[in-house]
């Protein structure tokens, strides 16, 4: 679409030599045209007080309001009585034909509403009135595919009504530093939200459109482009231009951005939207929460502090003046979070509320302001309620403000509104598989998965939602299949709890599936695409084999085979390793149906793994257990017929692991343990070197514990077998000196500690009986006779009664 | 005394003329006691774009304080109602300089100071006695020696309590009552010895929090003050502005004839920012120096570096930084010498690689570490 919109050359919409503002502002609004153009924030207040005002006047025929086509369908449940704010329109687009780039990426965005977001005001007054109401921005899909990656909609950000383009350009930095405001939403509360209401219709359109006519001025054309911004505003150029047709009198609600451009638009384009394939475009309404409105407001999508403004709103809706409002909305915060603070255990007294409300009145005077806002209300707390420095107190202080202006009132949609199909699927599911949902009291559920079929399928239901992030199930006991811990436990116990949230995650997800199955199995592919090593690879497995997910592991066993082939990672590989032996493991215990042969990759991931073993020799300390765990892994496999052909190859990689140098001595010690077990006449080898630490210099003797820690994880028996080698360490360690031999004391308890009980005491009788004692000599100590006992009580007191005398000096 | 012959006049006196002209141009609502109306005192503080006509003259009001505006309009709201004001914050963050600027412009008059040690009294707060004339006469007002507080309270204007947590815990309370009740009395006087503050009277204190800090200050008295903390200048740019515009300040009232040199000020600027943030502006990590790294030191040392050039002749040097650099970090610990070295020998040979020219002789200039 982009060759059809206005090139950067073309003539600008507005003369600059002319008094172009006032006659943008004329051409907006005169009620006796038959188009009213009214430029809004979203979520602003103000903007629905005078929007409302201005339907009342003119009783337009038809309400255009920005917002994308997709969603005409569900204007009646936003403006059904029983829907209550706040509320979203949820988008989502799943991009298989690769007509927003090739990466045929799944796309999601919001469209929330508050009662005072103008937007919903308009829909609302429509409804009331019997007006005709439509969005008529470009579908969701086309908004994607008009935009450049990165930008618009296409950037991190998740919501359509994200009016930026007003609130970051230059102009309003350089119009802040002029006024003294510290930000824009500073700006827009004193200029806008608080002195807006004391101006006409009129000429707050006026101050709203020079505003945005100098924020689009600084906005850079290429910027629009990638946006979509241009593009977007052609299409409702047609739309106003086709509703033209058909009513005498049009009222357009858009951003104040482009309400600059759409007052003066001319040129007239075709445009037409890609073809995409069913199933691939949904629009569906969802409760919302403030928090969820706010956290966007964070990426400039409107008004913060969505509490604080709705309280406002009430009180101009009830005909109270914006100056009585604000004041009453920042005593009512001020002391709101006075009470919690004190909760909290803070000394927070009424005289400091009091001081506050002063200090916020004498703020907004001192400002120039109607009356104090949101930011007197934040300077004041700061201020007056925070005893000391900038600390914890500060930020808790602040926290509560923070979740106090931006509540936590949660929306709610009327019946009969439409549902997709992955929270019919979730309904469907949970009735067969008796999972209560009709309450949202805690549930807990015990599942015998060994024994019987329907508990199996439940804990796969709860390991889908787990997947889906959906905060609906947690287990609370139960096998650890990542871990491997409690692997003992042949039961599981889920703890489930239902509630509105989980529809709502539920339409949030539902851009990757229809059912949950399906979500499911298109994020784990998403992921595996994704994934950047072989051993994320492999969890994935083990994740998708939790969930039963075990007919789609043919394809999965593709894309762990690829990314083996191009990791090279040792860490990595290991971990796929573990993770896929865990598998197969866990396939023959749950006796696991219809699943791909891991075999290949098993040999695959270890033989990358022996010839990168040599060149890990001198791995780090923190990397060295995982190291030795590959081995032993390799080792034990080797021993058994997945990998019996490979047991010459493996011991010949360990043989010459161990002749690197620099080689770190734990890695070294395990290594040379386990060649061991394959061949005792390496017992000299292993001895030599075991001497070489001991006797060399002294940082070296730290080696030595080291190599005896490694030494010890696989070759215990070494030292049972015959005495010899006990018998050569106890030679060494004996001639070490006292404080070298105390500090290595900790180390050798390590390596000793691969020992049982049982096994030590053996030891220890061993050494004993070299030096010519019992075990019994050493661990016993002979009791202090009470005559012995009696002489050194005597003796106290003697020295008590001594110094007590007056001729000693005290 | 004349103000040129002062070596720091007061803020009253520096700015006369800026006050005067603030003073004749203000329109807005003057709290009882006060000299200018809130607005006139951010004016003041903050500075204006447009200058003001005053007596023929058109007068620019500059920017004295480059920090935090919102905070500056907090301290004056603060400082028209019923509590005292408390700036807390790290060494040479401005507080004292702000606590001046607050208590000039509201009342005309930045001395009336009590500076807070250990050996503090009661009595250097409040009152003392001319003991020849007490003994001559008894307790009568003329015997009575004012001290800053009362004189604060008698005349309705600002007292100025610097660091007001180095003073023992018992001392400091002397002033609840007084902060509370607007009162103080002085039994000797009998029932002449109340007396009442009049109206524009208020307490600027100031804590630093590299001393005891003010977790020590009794709950009753915190109640007493709104605090403010007074953070250090987080944009290297404009700690670079507060450097150039404070040196020129001492080089005109030192009588020292030399310009500031910019580039020389951006490499302090950035070198003291860095250690106390610990951190570089190429990301380097860096261990923070145990002492203070203020604005306020980066100044003593550009200046320093300043009047070794003025008086031995030559040009300003990065060499002569480094000298005094050394002196200004390695107050508090010897390590302190090391983490310079070794700030040196990281983030700055990176940036001589990098950027070259100044960077590289400051490299070069490091022989002087040693």
């Amino acid at each position: 679409m982009g060759e059809l919109l206005p090139s950067k050359d073309a003539p600008q919409l507005i003369d600059e030599n002319e008094p172009a503002i006032e006659k943008l502002a004329d051409r907006a609004i005169n009620f006796h045209e038959n188009i009213i153009y009214f430029p809004v924030r979203h979520h602003s207040p103000v903007c629905s007080f005078h929007l409302k005002n201005v339907i009342s006047e003119y009783v337009p025929e038809c309400i255009l309001v920005e917002g994308p086509e997709n969603a005409n369908a569900l204007i009646d449940v936003l403006t059904n009585p029983e829907s209550k704010a706040p509320f979203a329109i949820y988008y989502s687009f799943s991009d298989k034909s690769g007509i927003v780039s090739e990466s045929c990426e799944d796309y999601k965005c919001y469209y929330p509403f508050m009662d005072y977001s103008p937007e919903l005001v308009a829909l609302r007054e429509a409804k009331k009135l019997g007006i005709k109401a439509e969005f008529i921005d470009l579908p969701y899909r086309e908004i994607l595919a008009a935009s450049s990656e990165g930008s618009g909609l296409r950037d991190k950000s998740l919501s359509y009504n994200d009016d930026y383009m007003i609130a970051r350009s230059k102009y309003i930095y350089e119009i802040c530093e002029r006024t003294g405001c510290r930000n824009f939403d500073e700006l827009w509360e004193k200029y806008f939200e608080q002195n807006g209401y004391y101006f006409s219709a009129k000429d707050f359109v006026r101050q709203m459109l020079t505003y945005c006519f100098f924020s689009r001025k600084d906005t850079l054309y290429e910027e629009m482009m990638a946006d979509g911004c241009l593009a977007r505003e052609a299409y409702m150029a047609q739309r106003i231009s086709q509703a033209q047709d058909k009513y005498r009198r049009i009222l357009v609600v858009t951003g104040g951005f482009h309400t600059c451009a759409l007052v003066n638009y001319s040129e007239k384009y075709d445009i037409k939207f890609h073809k995409i394939g069913r199933g691939e475009e949904y629009v569906y309404p969802m409760a919302y929460t403030m928090e969820a409105v706010d956290s966007l407001s964070g990426y400039a999508s409107g008004m913060p502090a969505p509490a604080f403004y709705q309280m406002i709103w009430n009180q101009i809706e009830e005909g109270i003046s914006a100056k009585e409002a604000y004041k009453n909305t920042v005593l009512n915060f001020l002391v709101g979070v006075g009470r919690k603070i004190r909760a909290k255990g803070e000394n927070i007294s009424t005289f400091d509320e009091t001081c506050a409300f002063d200090m916020a009145n004498g703020l907004a005077e001192l400002r120039n302001k109607i009356s104090a806002g949101l930011f007197e209300l934040r300077d004041c707390v700061l201020s007056c309620y925070v005893k000391g420095e900038v600390n914890l107190l500060e930020s808790m202080t602040l926290k509560i403000l923070t979740e106090a202006t931006t509540g936590d009132k949660r929306g709610r949609l009327c019946s009969g509104a439409s549902i997709p199909p992955i929270v019919t699927d979730f309904e469907t599911q949970c009735s067969k598989l008796g999972i209560k949902t009709g309450t949202s009291l805690s549930k807990e559920m015990v599942l015998n998965i060994f024994s019987s079929v329907r508990h199996r399928e439940t804990a796969q239901f709860f390991y889908r939602m787990c997947f889906l992030e959906v905060d609906f199930a947690v287990k609370i006991r139960g096998a650890n299949l990542h871990t491997g811990r409690d692997k003992n436990l042949i039961r599981e116990t889920w703890k489930y709890k239902w509630n509105a949230e989980v529809s709502s995650e539920l339409i949030d997800r539902s851009v990757h599936g229809g059912t949950i199955r399906e979500a499911c199995v298109n994020i784990i592919n998403v992921k595996l695409g994704k994934s950047n090593t072989a051993g994320e690879c492999a969890e994935l497995m083990v994740s998708a084999f939790e969930m039963g997910l075990s007919d789609e592991s043919d394809s999965m066993v593709r894309i762990t085979d690829a990314k083996i082939t191009n990791d090279g990672n040792f860490i990595s590989l290991a971990d796929a390793l573990n993770a896929m032996c865990r598998l197969v493991n866990l396939r023959e215990l749950y006796n696991a149906q219809h699943t791909a042969d891991l075999t290949p990759l098993i040999k695959k991931c270890s033989g990358k793994l022996v010839s990168l073993m040599p060149s890990m020799a001198d791995v780090n300390d923190d990397d060295c257990d995982a190291c030795s765990r590959v081995c032993r892994q390799l080792y034990s496999l080797s021993s058994r017929k997945i990998l019996s052909e490979y047991r010459e190859e493996i011991i010949s990689a360990f043989r010459r692991t161990v002749k690197q140098n620099p080689i770190n001595p734990c890695l070294q010690g395990t290594v040379y343990g386990l060649i061991y077990g394959s061949d005792a006449s390496v017992k000299d080898e292993i001895t030599k070197v075991c001497k070489g630490y001991f006797t060399g210099t002294p940082n070296q003797l730290g080696n030595g514990t080291g190599f005896l820690r490694g030494l010890f994880s696989t070759a215990r028996d070494l030292v049972f077998v015959e005495d010899s080698f006990i018998k050569m360490i106890d030679g060494l360690l004996v001639e070490i000196d006292d404080d070298t031999f105390m500090n290595i004391v900790p180390e050798l308890r390590m390596a000793f500690a691969y020992f049982s009980p049982g096994e030590t005491d053996r030891i220890a009788e061993s050494v004993a009986a070299m030096h010519g004692c019992k075990s019994r000599d050493i661990t016993e100590k002979r009791g202090i006779t009470p005559k012995l006992y009696k002489i050194g009580e005597n003796i106290d007191k003697w020295t008590e009664r001594q110094m007590s005398r007056e001729d000693v000096p005290q | 005394m004349k103000k040129e012959k002062m070596i720091k006049p007061p803020v009253e006196v520096s700015y006369a003329e800026e006050l005067a002209a603030i003073k004749s141009n203000d329109s807005g609502r003057v709290p009882e006691g006060w000299k200018m109306s809130p607005m006139a005192v951010r004016t003041f503080i903050l500075g204006s774009k447009n200058p003001i006509e005053y007596k023929g003259k058109s007068i620019e009001i500059k920017k004295k304080y480059l920090g935090n505006d919102t905070l500056v309009e907090r301290c004056i709201v603060t400082l028209a109602g019923n509590r005292g004001l408390m700036l807390v914050g790290e060494p040479g963050t401005a507080k004292t300089m702000l606590s001046e600027l607050l208590s000039a412009a509201i009342c005309g008059v930045s001395t009336n100071t009590i500076q807070g040690t250990a050996g503090t009294t009661e009595d250097m707060i409040k009152y003392s006695w001319n003991y020849a004339l007490l003994l001559a006469n008894g307790p009568t007002r003329e015997a009575l020696v004012p001290s800053p507080l009362y004189v604060g309270m008698e005349k309705g204007i600002i007292t100025r309590f610097e660091e007001i947590t180095r003073t023992p815990a018992e001392i400091q309370d002397s002033l609840i009552s007084v902060l509370s009740d607007k009162v103080l009395n002085v039994p000797e006087l009998g029932d002449e010895g109340f007396l009442f503050a009049k109206r524009g009277f208020n307490v600027i204190g100031t804590a630093n929090t590299r001393d005891k800090g003010v977790n020590e200050m009794s709950s009753a008295l915190k109640r007493r003050f709104n605090f403010e903390t007074v953070m250090p200048v987080r944009d290297v740019s404009l700690e670079k502005q507060i450097i150039v515009s404070e040196v020129e300040k001492l080089a005109r009232a030192g009588g020292v004839d030399m310009p500031v040199n910019e580039d020389i000020a951006e490499i302090l600027a950035s070198t003291y920012h860095e250690l106390r943030e610990g951190v570089s502006s190429m990301g380097h990590r860096i261990d923070k120096p145990s002492s203070v790294m203020s604005t306020a030191e980066a100044v003593s040392v550009y200046y320093q570096t300043m009047l070794t050039a003025y008086y031995y002749g030559g040009e300003i040097s990065v060499d002569g930084l480094v000298d005094n650099l050394v002196g200004a970090v390695t107050k508090e610990s010897k390590d302190d010498a090391e983490k310079l070295r070794s700030y040196f020998n990281t983030v700055i040979k990176d940036k001589s690689n990098k950027e070259g020219g100044l960077w590289e002789s400051y490299y070069q200039a490091r022989t002087h570490l040693n």
